[in-house]
């Protein structure tokens, strides 16, 4: 997880990563973040470029979202 | 960047000079220094009158005389100016000759121009460059000018003013607007892990 998140630091420093961290659901946690990218492919190479993805720790969904509000 | 204009009341531009008739340029810099300091026409007569006295008669052999030994000047003047354009903004002064034509400046009678190296933020007036340049023809006495550099630092501010002005997108409605970025999409990323409880960091 260590590297989980050293990961994700590194790609919101690159401005691509809007907002990251974990969501305490009752059922369970797990994490979220959305991410602005050229395209879903970026965003899905991203995402599978986490090492708790690629060592089969989490699994990854990506939807398309728009963000109609965001803080400047 | 050359910025021209005549110091005269007159906001009419100069027309560029052509290089084949530019005929010598000075550094003020060089000159021993004589009292104010960045004002301009010390030296300068002496090198106007050098011309001048040998031009004064309007017969095209002696013009041509004048223009040959004033092409003597002409590769180091170019350096210099050169030199200027490239390191610095610098204002061009246009003074009208005193036998010019009063309605019609620059056109068909010497010009005398003073070439202020100013700052690029135009805070202050660094150095002094004048040169004469001739129209074949009409040659005659030039004027003996003084422009003070409070003056050229004032005429420094409004043409960068004006120089701004022209070039902001608002003066410019016609310009083209670069491209767009191509534009982002977000995506909402949903990470599962195989426990119920997120691993504590």
């Amino acid at each position: 997880m260590t590297r989980h998140f050293a990961y994700w630091a590194q790609q919101f420093k690159t401005g691509k990563v809007l907002i990251i961290g974990p969501v305490m659901d009752s059922k369970g946690a797990w994490g979220m973040a959305v991410l602005e990218t050229d395209s879903l492919a970026d965003a899905q190479q991203m995402a599978d470029n986490d090492p708790s993805v690629k060592s089969g720790l989490n699994k990854v969904e990506l939807s398309p979202m728009r963000v109609s509000l965001r803080k400047q | 960047m050359f910025i021209t204009a005549p110091p005269v009341a007159s906001c009419r531009l100069a027309n560029p000079i052509p290089a084949s008739i530019l005929l010598r340029s000075m550094r003020r810099s060089r000159a021993p220094s004589t009292g104010r300091s960045g004002a301009c026409g010390h030296r300068a007569p002496v090198c106007l009158r050098q011309v001048s006295t040998s031009t004064a008669p309007c017969s095209p052999g002696r013009s041509s005389v004048a223009i040959d030994r004033a092409r003597c000047h002409i590769s180091g003047a170019n350096k210099g100016l050169f030199h200027l354009a490239q390191n610095r903004a610098a204002i061009g002064i246009f003074v009208q000759p005193d036998n010019g034509e009063k309605d019609k400046l620059f056109e068909g009678s010497q010009q005398l121009r003073h070439v202020y190296k100013v700052d690029k933020d135009c805070t202050a007036v660094k150095q002094f460059r004048s040169e004469v340049s001739l129209s074949a023809g009409k040659l005659g006495r030039m004027k003996k000018t003084w422009v003070s550099p409070m003056r050229v630092f004032v005429m420094a501010l409004l043409l960068g003013a004006a120089a701004a002005l022209a070039q902001s997108p608002a003066a410019t409605p016609t310009a083209q607007t670069p491209a767009p970025a191509p534009a982002k999409m977000q995506f909402f990323m949903k990470l599962i892990p195989p426990r119920t409880t997120f691993p504590a960091e």
